[in-house]
């Protein structure tokens, strides 16, 4: 009983760090690698989610669902979606300033926070979607967590090594001459917006990706779920702390948050009676100071980037 | 007596040198000129002077104090003055506001320096009340170097202060610069129009790819043919 | 209907009044520290918190309560400044940006902390509303006391900005902050009056936020987007240009629930700013750097 709850937890732990580990992946791709300063992550998750569960979901009354069509459509339309809105935001905004561009992007969250919510015919708003299949059901008895698990640790591991192709090619020393000088990329020639939108739509890809493993593990997904400041915030902390830059780094920085996170939650759990309802704002409140601990002490992260070229 | 002295610097923005052994000496009242191609470092040698710079190696004096790294705030303090080539005017500030900032550090009453800045300046009295930022280009030179003349400095920098001037307003900035000089303030100028700048200089650098190519006193050079050939189109 | 849209515009300028004060912090941050400040709206909830504290809780008169939540407010800025943003401020602005959404997140969890998840209101009880115009027209004595209230704080930082050595000093950090420097502005001590100045006029905005509507933990955080595009409409670094801002997001804002669903009115805000952005980013007053 004991083992098998131990277990049964590092295997609920192992596909939440798969989970934050793309969406940390994701938002190296764009942050780290290119410089871009996404604060809208939780809106590309909850698109991610929300499309790959309308998608595969069954017929339900009152909104958008009923094709059934399997779970790899699903995954491959939770990307698309989320590239073709990355698409259109990146267009619209990554030709401003960095600063300016993370205020554009709280502004596309905030309107999807508010689509979700409202548009009941899509989404069932507030009351959120249930339903969502489960894959691996029934497959083997009793294993189908530890092979959702498998699955979404596959799922990470074939998306970090796509992310290391990518730095480790000219398409990704070109975006990282991009962060470290502009202008000078410009002056060599380089389509430096063109740079740029791709790798903020491979980015919202991955986590539209995310957003769908999401979706499918939890079974019901609504808006409360990806209320933006604390899935985008946990995910830049998460990045900032593994060392932005490398991939490594950001799915390592995931599963230390995570289990700092989550060992918060035990912690927190002991506190006297009254405390309890607090226990989210204290946990927000240690991440919130773990985040500027890092910003004054390490900020190149647990794991820094390692530099193949000369000087910042 | 040397009032200024850059002491064989090598240095720049961050880790990107832009100046390599870089020599020059102001004397006391002189007025010197740093004349030289575009991108040349111009500009980066008198940011140097205000602590704006990664300085590598070298040191910059003045009035015999080590400043090399002092913060750009307390240099102002200290009796220099510097209009930079761009930007050099709060533009949602109006000329007069322009002109008390100039004189931010001053405890003791400036309105004698303001009255004397409108007397170089007299276009800038009508316009005292005016955004800065409405101005002409020439009046906003005007404005800054008002600005720089209100804190009363001992040796005043000035980054092309002619720069897209008419001939006219060229011709009168260089006879206000001959004037506030014979008041007794030290210049050090960076000029495009090296020939007329020369004309008025006591010394004159020459500049090429962050190095010192020639120096010497600004009628020296003018004759110099070599200068002449690669700078003053002969 | 004129009436109605003259209702509406009423509406628009109390929401403009909390969102303009709000922007007048953002706008000098940005253009003084050279950061997108992130914890401004948290930093409005705080000061609505504060006031909460002093007036509801300890029951202290309003005239005392306001000012003293204006100064606990803009104290707390300065520690966050000196304990956070100083050691940063060698960084990329782009650091700062993130350590201000870090500290938004503390300043929240504070609040719930300190007074507990469930939203709040200063006083029970309701309002009844002067009428004009047969009851078509209608503005709460709250509305009322919201509306002299930004005047009077506006004409106040008029004075500080146009009259105090300190006050121009300010709009010249603002306007170029390099120039300020070697000027030999103390930028420093330019930057702790910036936080006085922004800290409590976003305690004022949030209490007036709180006092029109009610208070919780996120009403700042939700009041960031149409902030944002207040200071970028009125160019960034200009007090003058947010406060034209702040109204002008305030009055779109609500005049266009006759065309979009009310739901929708923070997309307003983003349209316009992100329009802005594109076609002007220098915003409505603000110039060219030559
Ligand atoms: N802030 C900066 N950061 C990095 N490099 C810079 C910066 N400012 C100037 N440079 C570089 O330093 C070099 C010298 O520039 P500088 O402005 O000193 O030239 P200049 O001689 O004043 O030219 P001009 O006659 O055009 O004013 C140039 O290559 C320029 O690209
Ligand atoms: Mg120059």
């Amino acid at each position: 009983m004991e083992l098998s709850g131990l277990l049964s937890y590092a295997i609920y732990f192992g596909t939440m760090i798969s989970i934050y580990g793309l969406l940390t992946l994701a938002l190296n791709v764009q942050w780290g690698y290119t410089g871009t300063l996404n604060i809208g992550v939780a809106a590309f998750f909850a698109v991610g989610a929300y499309s790959s569960a309308i998608i595969t979901g069954p017929q339900a009354g009152g909104y958008l669902g009923g094709f059934g069509l399997p779970l790899f459509a699903g995954f491959l339309v939770a990307a698309l979606v989320c590239a073709i809105l990355a698409l259109g935001v990146g267009l619209l905004t990554l030709n401003l300033r960095t600063d300016y561009l993370a205020i554009a992007t709280i502004g596309i969250a905030e309107i999807i926070r508010l689509v979700l919510k409202n548009e009941a015919w899509l989404t069932n708003g507030v009351r959120g979607m249930g339903d969502i299949p489960r894959p691996f059901k029934g497959w083997a008895e009793g294993a189908d967590d530890l092979l959702f698990f498998i699955f979404a640790a596959a799922l990470l591991l074939a998306t970090y090594l796509f992310c290391e192709k990518i730095y480790n090619s000219p398409w990704g020393r070109t975006q990282r001459a991009i962060r470290e000088n502009e202008t000078a990329a410009r002056a060599m020639g380089k389509d430096v917006l063109s740079f740029r939108l791709q790798a903020f739509v491979i980015g919202s890809a991955i986590m539209g990706l995310s957003g769908a493993l999401y979706a499918h593990f939890t079974g019901f997904i609504s808006p409360e779920a990806f209320d933006p400041l604390f899935a985008t915030f946990l995910v830049w902390v998460m990045l900032i702390a593994g060392g932005s830059g490398n991939n490594r780094g950001a799915v390592l920085g995931a599963a230390v948050i995570w289990a700092i996170w989550s060992g918060s939650e035990i912690i927190i759990s002991r506190l006297p009676e009254t405390m309890i309802t607090q226990a989210g704002s204290f946990r927000l409140l240690l991440v919130g100071i773990l985040l500027e601990v890092i910003l004054l002490t390490r900020p190149e992260g647990i794991l820094p980037e390692r530099l193949d070229m000369g000087g910042k | 007596m040397t009032l200024l002295h850059i002491d064989n610097i090598t240095g720049g923005y961050g880790s990107v040198h832009i100046l390599y052994d870089l020599e020059m000496k102001v004397g006391q009242q002189e007025i010197v000129v740093i004349a030289g191609p575009n991108g040349a470092g111009k500009s980066t040698a008198m940011k140097s002077v205000f602590g704006m710079l990664t300085i590598e190696r070298g040191t910059v004096n003045f009035g015999g104090q080590d400043i090399t790294t002092h913060r750009t705030e307390h240099i102002a303090g200290l009796g220099i003055a510097y209009v930079p080539q761009v930007n050099n005017v709060f533009q949602s500030l109006t000329v007069e506001e322009n002109l008390e900032m100039g004189a931010y550090l001053r405890k003791d009453d400036f309105s004698g320096s303001l009255s004397q800045v409108f007397a170089l300046f007299p276009d800038l009295k009508k316009k005292r009340a005016q955004l800065a930022g409405t101005l002409s280009g020439g009046q906003r030179q005007m404005v800054a170097m008002g600005r720089a003349l209100m804190s009363g400095p001992q040796l005043l920098l000035l980054d092309e202060p002619t720069a897209g001037l008419s001939p006219k307003y060229m011709t009168q900035i260089f006879s206000i610069i001959r004037d506030i000089n014979s008041e007794g303030t030290t210049i050090m100028m960076v000029e495009q129009h090296a020939k007329q700048a020369l004309k008025l200089a006591d010394n004159g650098y020459i500049l090429v790819a962050g190095r010192n190519r020639h120096e010497g006193p600004g009628k020296e050079l003018i004759e110099d043919p070599e200068v002449q050939k690669m700078f003053l189109g002969g | 209907m004129l009436l109605e849209v003259l209702q509406l515009v009423i509406y628009g300028l109390v929401l403009g009044s909390v969102i303009a004060l709000g922007a007048i912090g953002v706008s000098l941050t940005f253009g003084i520290l050279g950061f997108a400040n992130f914890s401004h709206g948290d930093l409005m909830t705080f000061g609505a918190y504060c006031a909460f504290l002093f007036y509801s809780q300890l029951a202290l008169p309003f005239w005392l309560a306001f000012p003293l939540a204006l100064l606990a407010t803009a104290l707390l800025a300065i520690v966050f400044d000196q304990l956070i943003y100083r050691r940063l401020r060698s960084k990329d602005s782009v650091i700062l940006l993130i350590s201000s959404f870090g500290i938004a997140l503390i300043l929240r969890a504070l609040i719930q902390i300190i007074w507990g998840p469930d939203n709040q209101v200063y006083a029970s009880g309701i309002q009844m509303p002067y009428r004009f115009f047969d009851g078509s027209l209608r503005l709460k004595p709250d509305q009322l006391i919201i509306l002299a209230t930004t005047i009077v704080l506006m004409v106040a930082l008029h004075l500080f900005l146009q009259k105090s050595k300190t006050g121009k000093a300010m709009r010249a950090t603002a306007d170029n902050p390099e120039l300020a420097r070697l000027t030999g502005i103390n930028t420093e001590q330019v930057i702790i009056w910036t936080w006085v100045l922004g800290g409590s006029l976003a305690a004022a905005a949030g209490i007036f936020l709180g006092l029109d509507t009610r208070l919780h933990s996120g009403m700042g955080w939700f009041l960031l987007l149409p902030i944002f595009a207040a200071a970028i409409l009125g160019g960034i670094g200009h007090p003058y240009g947010a406060i034209v801002g702040g109204l002008i997001i305030g009055v779109v804002q609500e005049v266009s629930t006759l065309f979009i669903e009310p739901n929708y009115k923070p997309a307003i805000a983003f349209s316009v700013m992100v329009a802005m952005l594109i076609f002007k980013p220098t915003g409505l007053f603000g110039q060219k750097k030559t």
